[in-house]
């Protein structure tokens, strides 16, 4: 999949008004305002915002503030410091205690077994 | 402040603003604009204003560019636009249609 070359990253600082799009995996570690589409593994960093409409990547690792629509044909995973208004739909979703969420999920996932008996 | 990478696959339309360098080998088309410098990779399409500080082309841009140092067209280079720097090299094998304005 997405692991060849090294990965794109926004810089602490950086500023992105607009779309960013492609296959590949990406850091960011700045601010976008906009769109994210990347086939590939997206992290947004601690420290760092995603301000659009909609956030789509494979794989998601979110450590900073997203406000956007969340979509990860894989799993996405919400960390502690993470702060993410929208819908989330992921295969999974991995939330750590401390997190800030105000979102609706949208995930398929079964029960425990001691919960199905 | 850590580098901006626009690695190859990748592309961005839009206004970029970083404090640091940019590196680009993927796309960007609008804006560039950083104080630090710009490298644009061989392979790399960049549809956009640049301004840097040392700007340094290998691969295609079509658009202005400029340098608070100095810009730098590499051997396979392609620029098409202005360029505004007190300081300009164009290497043998870089192609360059476009205005200089060196009186920065």
């Amino acid at each position: 999949m997405a692991t060849r070359g090294p990965d794109a990253v926004l810089g602490v600082g950086s500023k992105v008004r607009g779309r960013v799009s492609g296959s590949g995996n990406l850091q960011i570690l700045g601010t976008v305002e906009g769109d994210v589409s990347v086939r590939g593994h997206v992290t947004v960093a601690e420290g760092a915002s995603v301000q659009g409409t909609s956030l789509e990547a494979d794989q998601l690792v979110i450590e900073g503030g997203v406000d956007a629509d969340v979509q990860a044909e894989g799993d996405i995973h919400i960390l502690a410091n993470a702060a993410v208004r929208g819908r989330l739909r992921g295969a999974s979703i991995r939330l750590d205690e401390g997190a800030s969420i105000s979102a609706e999920f949208d995930v398929a996932f079964d029960l425990p077994a001691e919960l199905l008996a | 402040m850590s580098a901006t990478v626009i690695a190859q696959g990748i592309a961005i339309e839009g206004e970029l603003t970083s404090e640091d360098d940019v590196e680009i080998t993927g796309t960007l088309k609008g804006r560039l604009s950083t104080r630090s410098n710009v490298t644009v990779g061989s392979g790399a399409v960049v549809e956009a204003e640049v301004a840097g500080s040392n700007v340094v082309v290998a691969g295609h841009v079509t658009g202005n560019v400029t340098a608070a140092d100095r810009v730098d067209i590499q051997p396979g280079a392609r620029l098409i636009g202005d360029i505004k720097s007190a300081r300009l090299t164009i290497a043998d094998g870089a192609s360059f249609k476009g205005n200089v304005d060196m009186d920065a």
